[in-house]
């Protein structure tokens, strides 16, 4: 599907909230891929990534009354989403708990790594490089590098100091990279 | 200024191009079904629910006028319902015990609040219709009593179908969650 302007999604916004089903579809194919993708991301299981999906929206289009407008739609979506993901991910127990081990907060730095000519075909490797990665580790660098928070905004969300956040997100990328080398 | 490093730069570059995977379609009729649903019940409700209540309201309504029209009719064939105020008092306990239960179901169920505003609309038209009994000439009162026999049955009808609309989708939530 074609990705719409902010004018059809504002039009689609109301539409949903007059509990108009064709809008509901509509909104849901404009963002289904993106978030899905994320959700994968995050969780590593498609079973997990479709629950994930399924309750964020059931959410969204149930309090759609609470979108005030002061952030765009796609930003609130995504807000919501990655909220679902970190909820499974703390239901499984699965998350955090090597962002809370102590050398978590110790500075790491990356040091000098080897230039690696990017292309299209690395795509797959470097997801399956991020899915392979520790929960903590994953969940940091999915945040930084995917969803464009800031280390602060991800401290907040994780309940971690920034420290932690800085030197999780370096560990991840240095263990994509010895990934991709391979 | 973190300064951006050569992955950073190929991922803010080509980020479309990592959401690869397309998510299932039941996913859709999932959520559309959940949310929908929702709406659906609701719609159920208040039309089924306001019909069975303006139709039970009304039955009381005209019940009451009518009464008040024959009250002073003596040997009218509307009289011989057969039903006095004794009677009455055993039915209504009865009733009453039914509801507190079938009303405890509903809360067990998870009933939307307006399901039990709506109720309580119909509890204070019977309770109107009660008052009628103050009004009228002693010896008179059997039309009011069969009309508040009506509303308690309409009442437990309205309940058993709301409860029965309920049931299956908890039922399925429940085996869900197993």
């Amino acid at each position: 599907m074609e990705q719409p302007n902010t004018e059809d999604i504002h039009s689609l916004v109301k539409k949903c909230l007059q509990g108009n089903q064709k809008a509901q579809y509509d909104l849901y194919h404009a963002f289904s891929k993106a978030m899905y993708n994320t959700c994968l991301r995050f969780l590593s299981d498609s079973r997990d990534a479709e629950e994930a999906l399924q309750n964020a929206f059931i959410l969204i289009f149930k309090n759609m009354e609470s979108f005030r407008g002061d952030a765009t739609i796609g930003a609130w979506i995504k807000k919501i989403v990655i909220h679902q993901c970190l909820n499974k991910l703390r239901e499984k127990s699965l998350a955090f708990q090597d962002l809370n081990s102590h050398h978590s907060e110790i500075p790491y730095e990356e040091g000098n790594y080897e230039q690696l000519e990017y292309n299209h075909n690395m795509i797959p490797m470097i997801n399956e490089a991020i899915s392979a990665l520790p929960t903590g580790y994953k969940t940091v660098c999915n945040l930084y590098l995917f969803e464009g928070y800031d280390h602060e905004e991800i401290a907040n969300i994780l309940n971690i100091s920034v420290a932690t956040s800085k030197s999780q997100y370096s560990r991840a990328k240095q263990k994509i990279r010895e990934t991709l080398r391979k | 200024m973190n300064k951006i490093d050569d992955l950073e730069k190929f991922v803010q570059e080509k980020r479309e191009l990592f959401d690869v995977k397309i998510p299932n379609e039941k996913i859709w009729e999932n959520i559309s079904k959940q949310v929908n649903a929702h709406t659906m019940r609701t719609v159920w409700y208040r039309s089924n629910l306001f019909r069975s209540i303006a139709a039970g309201f009304t039955l009381l309504v005209i019940g009451g006028s009518i009464g008040f029209l024959l009250a002073n009719k003596k040997e009218s064939p509307l009289w011989n319902i057969g039903i006095t105020a004794k009677p009455f008092t055993d039915f209504e306990m009865v009733s009453q015990k039914s509801i507190n239960e079938k009303l405890f179901q509903l809360r067990k169920l998870n009933a939307e609040e307006s399901i039990f505003s709506d109720l309580q609309q119909m509890d204070r038209s019977m309770e109107e219709l009660k008052k009628e009994l103050d009004r009228i000439p002693k010896g008179q009162e059997k039309f009011i009593l069969e009309q508040l026999k009506r509303g308690y049955k309409t009442k437990i009808d309205i309940l058993d179908k709301i409860i029965h609309r309920l049931e299956p989708k908890t039922q399925k939530q429940d085996e869900k969650a197993i």
